[in-house]
């Protein structure tokens, strides 16, 4: 299953459309989206506008391949439960985000093994196709996904000061 | 079940843990661990989340507000001062955004302690938020090494 999913902050029709468009050739292939406020629901899979934190979890638990906008509660969320995410990020110039920081966060996270990204929502198609051609790729270990104890010891100490 | 406040029934210490919802929120319940043993309660514009806290963590709703709707924040900053009265919390935390920073403002007034840990999401500046609540976090942090200054924001690890 691929789970779609953008957030519930803005619209986001072109990461939606895009996939649309790839579900449309793979009728063989389960999707189910979470959507927002995007103004064009997609006409090939099931999609929701927003779900409860269990529905994510369980989508996300089920789902082989997660394809998003770059959030980060998305990205949390993928690498908490160690699956393959695609994501476009949103621009602030296209009234997606208030700003552009999604661009900074995929540019960062790109090089985690489990993320890939796309600059255009062209590109979406043939990432989805290459990504799941090549899953057992992106089942890297989320050994990574520690807490940063340096982080919590610096509040910890703070706290107890 | 909450613990009561101020009411004897607990000498546990006790902190509140403020913010918006989505990834806000996920990155404000991984810093749990810097308070195994507290009382931890919460407090999201996402009324939702209540049932994702432990059965020991209180949990509180706020209403959401943009910066651009003056009279939902104010709404908002009251809910927030509500909370932070009602848990009488030790340590006030947030990650965002205008939630977490009516919760330095109100933490700072009461004599809180107060931590602010802009959203690991800001990787080129600080958040709006963020550069706001500077006046009234006692630790302000970044979750960017190259975001740190000597004055702050300060920089001790990411949580991821």
């Amino acid at each position: 299953m691929i789970f779609v999913t953008v957030g519930s902050q803005l619209p986001f029709d072109r990461l939606v459309g895009a996939v649309d468009a790839w579900a449309a050739e793979h009728a063989n292939v389960e999707l189910f989206g979470q959507v927002g406020d995007t103004v064009d629901p997609p006409a090939h899979f099931e999609s929701v506008s927003t779900m409860t934190p269990e529905e994510y979890q369980r989508r996300f638990a089920e789902a082989d391949l997660i394809v998003g906008h770059a959030g980060m509660g998305t990205i949390i969320a993928a690498l908490e439960f160690g699956k393959p995410l695609l994501m476009l990020p949103r621009l602030g110039s296209l009234k997606e985000s208030r700003n552009d920081n999604q661009v900074g966060s995929a540019r960062h996270f790109r090089s985690f093994g489990l993320f890939e990204v796309v600059e255009t929502a062209s590109d979406i198609p043939e990432r989805i196709d290459h990504m799941l051609a090549n899953l057992q790729h992106y089942r890297s270990s989320t050994d990574a996904f520690a807490v940063g104890d340096s982080l919590i010891e610096a509040i910890r100490e703070f706290a107890n000061a | 079940m909450v613990y009561g406040s101020g009411s004897g029934v607990t000498h546990k210490r006790r902190v509140l843990f403020v913010s918006s919802s989505g990834g806000h929120w996920v990155q404000l319940r991984r810093l749990r661990p810097a308070f195994d043993g507290w009382v931890r309660y919460y407090a999201c514009t996402n009324a939702g989340y209540r049932s994702t806290v432990d059965p020991e963590e209180g949990f509180f709703g706020v209403p959401e507000a943009t910066r651009w709707n003056k009279l939902r924040l104010i709404y908002q900053a009251v809910t927030v001062l509500w909370v932070v009265l009602r848990t009488h919390p030790e340590v006030v935390v947030s990650t965002g955004a205008s939630p977490g920073f009516f919760a330095m403002l109100f933490g700072r007034v009461l004599r809180r302690k107060t931590i602010w840990v802009d959203s690991i999401a800001n990787v080129d500046e600080l958040s709006l938020s963020g550069r706001q609540a500077r006046r009234f976090a006692d630790l302000w942090l970044t979750q960017w090494e190259h975001l740190a200054r000597p004055d702050g924001p300060k920089y001790f690890g990411a949580v991821l």
